[in-house]
C-alpha cells in the first residue's frame, strides 16, 4: 500500500493502519533496532514503542517516506532505550558507534546548534562526500551496520572499513570546526 | 554539539539520501589499486614508453575496428589517483562507471590499472585505451535521452557536455569541467539566485535576491549549506538570513557588489518609493525597522 494511503489511515484513525505498517515496515524497523541494540528482548519491546509513537505522531505528521520516517523513529527510541540500560547490559552496535560519533563532536553538553542547523551541516558534509563513502556512512550511523557486514558488503577487509570511516570521521570533525561548531 | 545530537540529526537525513543503494561503480575487487601501485613502481622506473616496450603488446581493443577514433584530451595532471587522493580532479573524472567495466573482462581491467600511474586511471585514458567510442560510451552510461539534462542540480554542464570533456579536443573546456567539483570558492551558481520568490507575496525581489558576487564571496560550500538549511523556509530565506549566516561584513558587501563610488546614487524605485544604495545596505545592516519595511516590503 502507498504511503500516502497508510497516512490517510491514520489520520483517519483507522487501527488497520498500524497492522499495515506492521507488515510494510516491521523488517526495517526490527533491523535497525537490532542493529543497534542487539538485544531481541529490547528489539520487540523497541518495535512496539514505535507503532505507538507513529500512531501519536500522526497525525499531526504527514510524512513523505513512511520508511524513513519509521527509521527515525526507531533510532531515536532505540539510542534512549541504550541510555536507559545499565552499562553492562548494554549491547549492539550503539555501543561501538556513539564512542565513534563522539570523537567527531565531544560530549559535551548540548548547545544552541538546534537539530535543524546539525541536519543541515551533515546533509552538506555528505553531499560533498563521494557515492561510496555517503553510502558506508549512512549505513554505519543511519542503519547501524556492523563493521564486519560493512566490509562483506564492500568486498573489502574490516580493516579497511574502519579505516575509511575513521578518515571519513575525521573530515566531518574538520567541516563541523569549520562551520562554527564546537568539537 | 554532542554526539545524540549527532546521532539525532543523522536520523533526519532526507530519506532519498538514505536509501541510495551501494554505488556499482566500486564493485570491482579493491586489489587492483595494489596492482596499479606496483604498476606505477615500473612506470616510475622504465618510464611509459619503456613500460610500454617491456610489455611488448599493445593495449587490447574492445571494438577491433571502431568507426569512430577517440581524441584523447589534455588534462591538467594533479597529485594521487582516486577520489581520496587527487586534489585536482573531480570524482567523476578518476571513476570508472560500472557500465564501462561491463565492456570489458576483469583481465583487460587489471591490465589497464597496470599500465597507468593513479593519476592516470581515468575516465579519458579508459576510454582511449579501450578504444569505447562515443556512441559505445553514451549506449554503456544509458545517456541516451539524457544528454542535454543538467549534471547536477549544482553543476553547470550537461550530460553531453562531459561527453563532449571526455571526446572532444578542446583541453582548456575539459580541464574546467573535470576539475570544477572541487573548486568549492567557484562552485557557485553562474547568476544570481533568487530565493523564495514563488511563495513571497510581502517583499520585494531584492529581498529574496542573492546577488552572485556574495555567493562567491561566501563560498560554494557555505553557499550550499545555507540553501540546505533556508532554502526551504520561505520567508526564511532571504538576503539578511543570508548576510547574517556568511559572516559578510557591510565593508565586504559594498565591494562585493561594487557599489563603493555610487552609495549615494538611486538604487531602485518601487512605485513611488525610491532609495540609494547606501540606504539598501544600511537596511540590510542596520536597525531601522522603518527603513527595512520601506525597502524590502510591497507597499
Amino acid at each position: 500500500m502507498e504511503d500516502k494511503r497508510i497516512v490517510e489511515m491514520f489520520w483517519a484513525r483507522d487501527e488497520r493502519a498500524l497492522s499495515v505498517v506492521r507488515g510494510q515496515y516491521g523488517k526495517l524497523c526490527r533491523t535497525i533496532a537490532h542493529n543497534l541494540l542487539g538485544n531481541a528482548e529490547d528489539v520487540e519491546e523497541c518495535e512496539n514503542d514505535v507503532y505507538l509513537a507513529l500512531w501519536n505522531a500522526i497525525p499531526p505528521a504527514r510524512p513523505r517516506s513512511l520508511s524513513a520516517y519509521l527509521g527515525r523513529i526507531t533510532r531515536n527510541l532505540a539510542v534512549n532505550r541504550f541510555h536507559a540500560r545499565g552499562a553492562q547490559k548494554r549491547g549492539g552496535e550503539l555501543v561501538e558507534l556513539l564512542p565513534e560519533l563522539c570523537e567527531v563532536v565531544g560530549d559535551t553538553v548540548e548547545d544552541a546548534f538546534d537539530g535543524a542547523h546539525t541536519l543541515s551541516l551533515v546533509t552538506a558534509f555528505l553531499q560533498d562526500e563521494t557515492a561510496e563513502y555517503r553510502w558506508l556512512f549512512l549505513r554505519r550511523y543511519w542503519y547501524g551496520d556492523s563493521i564486519a557486514a560493512l566490509a562483506e558488503q564492500s568486498r573489502c577487509g574490516e580493516s579497511t572499513v574502519k579505516m575509511r570511516l575513521a578518515r571519513q570521521r575525521e573530515r566531518l570533525r574538520a567541516y563541523l570546526q569549520e562551520e562554527g561548531v564546537s568539537v | 554539539m554532542n554526539t545524540k545530537q549527532l546521532f539525532l540529526a543523522i536520523g533526519d537525513l532526507d530519506g532519498e539520501l538514505v536509501w541510495m543503494e551501494r554505488p556499482k561503480k566500486q564493485r570491482k575487487p579493491l586489489y587492483g589499486w595494489m596492482l596499479a601501485a606496483a604498476a606505477a613502481v615500473v612506470v616510475g622506473v622504465l618510464g611509459y614508453a619503456g613500460l610500454m616496450e617491456w610489455r611488448g603488446q599493445q593495449p587490447p581493443v574492445v571494438d577491433p575496428a571502431p568507426t569512430v577514433v577517440t581524441t584523447t584530451t589534455t588534462v591538467p595532471s594533479g597529485t594521487g589517483g582516486d577520489e581520496n587522493a587527487c586534489t585536482v580532479h573531480s570524482f567523476d573524472y578518476h571513476s570508472i562507471d560500472g557500465g564501462l567495466l561491463d565492456l570489458v573482462s576483469d583481465e583487460q581491467f587489471e591490465e589497464y590499472l597496470q599500465t597507468y600511474d593513479r593519476e592516470g586511471h581515468n575516465v579519458v585514458t579508459f576510454v582511449e585505451y579501450f578504444g569505447i567510442t562515443r556512441e559505445q560510451f553514451i549506449a554503456a552510461m544509458k545517456w541516451e535521452g539524457k544528454l542535454s539534462e543538467q549534471w547536477s542540480e549544482y553543476d553547470p554542464y550537461t550530460h553531453g557536455m562531459l561527453v563532449d570533456a571526455i571526446y572532444g579536443d578542446d583541453a582548456e573546456f575539459s580541464a574546467w569541467l573535470f576539475s570544477h567539483r572541487f573548486a568549492w570558492d567557484e562552485d557557485v551558481p553562474p547568476c544570481d539566485v533568487l530565493l523564495a520568490e514563488d511563495v513571497c507575496t510581502e517583499h520585494q525581489t531584492e529581498y529574496h535576491r542573492i546577488n552572485e558576487e556574495l555567493i562567491r564571496l561566501a563560498g560554494g560550500k557555505r553557499w550550499r549549506t545555507y540553501l540546505t538549511y533556508y532554502g526551504g523556509q520561505g520567508e526564511g530565506a532571504n538576503i539578511l538570513t543570508f548576510i547574517a549566516y556568511c559572516g559578510i561584513t557591510r565593508e565586504e558587501y559594498v565591494t562585493a557588489m561594487g557599489w563603493q563610488d555610487k552609495l549615494q546614487s538611486v538604487a531602485a524605485e518601487h512605485g513611488e518609493v525610491a532609495y540609494t544604495y547606501g540606504e539598501f545596505v544600511e537596511a540590510i545592516y542596520g536597525n531601522d525597522p522603518a527603513l527595512k519595511a520601506r525597502i524590502f516590503k510591497i507597499s
